[in-house]
């Protein structure tokens, strides 16, 4: 059903596409030359950067006899003054004078001195592209335009105000680098390279977004990494048609392969050590300009489960963890459908002696379990949003009066039974365990808490079976996202619901190790459609 | 698109069939049920099946705030029909809520049911679905079901959990016959053993009832479904025996060194097994019980853990069980004619050809066979102490 609609979303998609290309011509990629004199170039950079304040240029004449008109353009905020000050002004301004005094200097030199003896920056790069240096400009280099000749140089003097590396806060860990991604991509590189020094790993640039032009990166150990999934990627993203894209979960919408279903096809993480670790699986990564959250694919549903932390601490209790994750899995999903369904259709499981505290609590109630578990649920709901979005201080007084609000309050007032208020709390702290999957959570609750007021545990079997269906279905850049349970892989299974000892697994690629084949590729469909 | 509306259309149907097929069209909320905790049946004078239901109050019983006795937790009721089934739905006339009896603790039986045969009330809690095999089944000796339920606990919220209770001490006494209702439908399915089924008796016959004045002793034996006589402590400690249910209880016995004092010994295990044989073409059962247990109290002053004085109790307590044993198997031949051990199961897994032959005359066939008895008791310590205190 999820294809049928992906393929109905697909045709509007490529409609708009046809339209727009018509529309747009698209003039960034077509050749433009330097124009020869330095006042076409003024007054053309002051007609592209019309009424934007940031923008700066900055003209000067160097040389002692032989004189030369320079414009520097670059866009404040984006440089380091300092360095522009100190090595290209200073030495264009006072070194010049002692270079440039010879006469018989022929002007296609003059690039070449300028290159070689007189700008002291170490990234320097000659373009002759106009709209180029435009972008360059855009980036954040400074470019300098020399009268007479149809060269520009883009100088790297880039620096602005960026968050210094901090822990991030979606994934603390109690052992392991508590370093975190930050916004600036190469900053971002930088970590993943620190971790894998090896030449084969690669970053790929690429640039997304028609009005934003944002960095992107994917980034992937060549040789361990699947050709055929890096080439769909690329595909993938090529295909991106979008505005702007401002953060990596633009990409991830973009490219993921089942967008409709509520299981992410896609990994996203904070942490470097992670992300490399990914890398060295065989996974791909994809680093967005601008956001921390760095995109894996492809992206296994058991990788929802697995921690980086599982790795650094012992086998023991790692795997312990691992257990307990899976447990809380099943908890945080189906104890509230359980507990509907025990009320309603299988009283005669219960205990004896339980049966009295439950018949007593529930006594007064005048609502079903089923409504007293999706009510309660859609407040622990309504808190958990408050608390994310309420500034920090405010956020504890909205905790404090949900604790309230729950836990004495609507029972005080007989409004849900006490024996809930455990179940929901349970449930809650149970979906905290396991946070990448809390997108999914509340969907799937409720699905299990209409099934099972409607059917027992028959109608909690049924929504699993569906869920389960679904999920095997799926696929992540054309590898099973149930793998390595669906299709069983007993080698993959080493790193699931026990982490084995890490001498056991040489190398960590086993989970993926399915062979990637066209037959399985979801971008079957984008093959057809462009045919 | 239109293959989505078709799938969509087919899905929707093929979801709908499933609800009204599955059978679970059930949904009955907890505070719309009444759980059943003890069922009393009785037969009237007027040849009715009254049925009484000892139900849960849904709001007297408060685990935070302590109990206040079973005088208000339960509400005891009966109602009258031709069948169970119908006093069962005559309830309704009573009761706002459905009586539900997964949680049925115990089933009593009145004596006047007995002693007409009990298979019909066994059949309706073997064929209903709500029902489980656990609740323990009781026979009111000279009395009427209606008026042990009836009866309160001061010790115990619901006064069927009492009863329930009481019946699982069996572990520690074996004076206590436990049979519960899925053994009783077992033992009244094979041909080759007859029920026995535990009694409750008033004690102190009183307006206001209470568990107090009742006790659980002694035994009902049935032949076939029908009840036909008593059986007392005596003989349900003989009896446990040679069912190997015997676990733990307390033998009295008559100090070796000091006539007129006792010894008491703590039985802590017993294995009984039975064989079956031929011994000049006839047939032989074999009752081997294996059992050892602590000296648990002395009165007098002598040592009992001498070798000679452990072999003179243990030679005292072996002929004391095998007494009791041997009076059991004496009134089930002789009195009763009913084989309540097995003995024809035994048979039956032995010489499956012999025992279809005896069969359809079991019943003369068993009070004829011979039983030996062979009792092996060892008394393994003394407690804490091997001399007792000399009082001087």
């Amino acid at each position: 059903m999820f294809r049928k609609l992906k393929h109905i979303f697909k045709y509007i998609k490529l409609d708009k596409e046809k339209l727009r290309k018509d529309k747009i011509n698209i003039s960034e990629n077509i050749n433009q030359q330097i124009p020869n004199h330095i006042d076409n170039i003024e007054f053309k950079l002051k007609e592209i950067f019309q009424d934007s304040n940031d923008f700066i240029i900055r003209k000067i004449t160097t040389g002692n006899q032989f004189k030369t008109r320079i414009l520097i353009a670059y866009i404040d905020g984006l440089i380091d003054k300092q360095l522009i000050d100190d090595n290209i002004l200073k030495p264009l301004l006072l070194e010049s004078q002692k270079v440039i005094d010879d006469e018989s200097i022929s002007k296609r030199n003059i690039i070449e001195l300028f290159e070689e003896t007189l700008i002291t920056a170490s990234e320097i790069k000659k373009v002759d592209d106009f709209n180029r240096t435009i972008k360059a400009i855009l980036s954040g280099d400074t470019v300098i335009f020399i009268d007479g000749t149809e060269s520009s140089f883009v100088v790297s003097m880039r620096g602005w105000e960026a968050r210094a590396i901090s822990e991030p806060n979606t994934e603390s860990v109690i052992r392991g680098p508590r370093e975190g991604f930050v916004e600036t991509l190469r900053t971002n590189t930088s970590m993943i390279r620190r971790k894998i020094k090896n030449p084969n790993l690669k970053f790929e640039s690429i640039e997304l977004g028609e009005q934003t032009r944002t960095e992107a990166c994917i980034c992937y150990l060549k040789g361990i990494a699947d050709d055929n999934i890096i080439r769909d990627l690329k595909k993938r993203l090529s295909c991106i048609k979008s505005d702007g894209i401002l953060e990596s979960g633009y990409i991830e919408q973009f490219i993921e392969d089942a967008p409709f279903s509520p299981f992410p096809t896609i990994g996203v993480s904070e942490r470097p050590d992670k992300v490399a670790g990914k890398i060295l699986e065989g996974r791909i990564a994809i680093l967005c300009d601008g956001t921390p959250f760095v995109l894996t694919v492809p992206y296994l549903f058991i990788e929802s489960l697995q921690s980086n932390e599982d790795y650094y601490s012992r086998t023991l209790y790692s795997s312990f963890n691992r257990l307990l994750r899976f447990v809380s899995l099943i908890i945080t999903t189906m104890l509230p459908a359980l507990y509907v369904a025990i009320l309603n259709f299988h009283t005669e499981v219960i205990p004896v002696k339980l049966v009295f505290s439950i018949l007593n609590s529930n006594e007064g109630i005048p609502f079903e379990p089923v409504w007293e578990a999706i009510f309660m649920l859609i407040i622990f709901e309504l808190i958990r949003e408050a608390g994310v979005r309420m500034p920090k201080p405010i956020g504890q007084t909205v905790s404090i009066v949900g604790a309230l609000v729950i836990g004495q309050a609507v029972v005080e007032a007989g409004l849900v039974s006490d024996i809930m208020i455990i179940i929901v709390a349970l449930t809650a702290i149970s979906g905290f365990i396991v946070p990448s999957l809390s997108e999914i959570l509340p969907f799937i609750r409720l699905a299990l808490i209409i099934g099972a007021n409607i059917l027992g545990y028959m109608g909690i079997v049924l929504i699993v079976v569906i869920v389960i269906l679904h999920i095997s279905s799926l696929r992540s850049f054309g590898v099973p996202y149930m793998s390595p349970f669906a299709p069983f892989r007993s080698k993959g299974m080493k790193d699931t619901l026990i982490r084995m000892p890490l001498w056991t697994m040489f190398r960590k690629t086993e989970s993926l190790s399915w062979k990637y084949s066209g037959r399985y590729s979801i971008n079957k469909n984008f093959n057809e459609k462009e045919e | 698109m239109e293959r989505l509306l078709h799938r969509l259309t087919l899905i929707t149907i093929i979801f709908f069939i499933m609800l009204e097929t599955s059978g679970c069209w059930d949904n009955v909320p907890i505070t719309e049920k009444a759980m059943v905790m003890g069922v009393g049946i009785d037969k009237t004078e007027d040849n009715m099946i009254e049925l009484t239901l000892q139900v849960v109050k849904p709001t007297s019983i408060n685990y935070g705030e302590g109990s206040q006795g079973s005088s208000d937790t339960v509400w005891v009721y009966s109602t009258k029909g031709k069948t169970l089934f119908k006093a069962m739905r005559n309830q309704l006339q009573t009761i706002n809520r459905k009586p539900f009896y997964s949680h049925v603790q115990v089933i009593i039986i009145g004596d006047e049911l007995a002693k007409t045969g009990i298979q019909e009330v066994i059949d309706l809690f073997e064929r209903d679905r709500e029902p489980r095999l656990s609740p323990t089944v009781l026979i009111a000796k000279e009395t009427t079901a209606k008026k042990v339920l009836s009866a309160k606990s001061d010790l115990e919220n619901v006064p069927a959990m009492h009863i329930m209770e009481i019946l699982l001490n069996n572990k520690n006494n074996f004076g206590i016959h436990n049979m519960s209702f899925i053994n009783l439908i077992r033992n009244l399915r094979y041909p080759g053993q007859n029920p026995t089924v535990g009694v409750i008796e008033i004690e102190n016959e009183k307006n206001d009832l209470n568990i107090a004045d009742m006790k659980v002793k002694g035994g009902a034996i049935l032949k076939k479904d029908k009840f036909i006589g008593w059986l007392d402590e005596k003989d349900i400690e003989g009896l446990n025996y040679v069912l190997n249910t015997s676990h733990n209880g307390i033998i009295e016995t008559e100090n070796p060194f000091n006539k007129g004092k006792f010894v008491t010994i703590e039985q802590k295990r017993s294995d009984t097994t039975i064989n079956v044989k031929f011994e000049d073409e006839k047939l032989v059962f074999m009752i081997e019980v294996d059992a050892e247990g602590n000296i648990g109290g002395e009165e007098g002053e002598a040592d009992l853990t001498t070798k000679d004085a452990l072999s003179n109790l243990e030679g005292q307590i072996e002929k004391s069980i095998k007494e009791k044993i041997e009076n059991i198997i004496s009134l089930a031949q002789d009195k009763y004619k009913s084989d309540v051990f097995g003995f024809g199961e035994k048979l039956n897994k032995k010489y499956p050809y012999y025992w279809e032959e005896v069969k359809p005359n079991w019943s003369e066939e068993f009070s004829h066979s011979l039983i030996e008895v062979n009792v092996k008791f060892e008394i393994r310590n003394s407690g804490l102490i091997n001399h007792p205190t000399k009082v001087e």
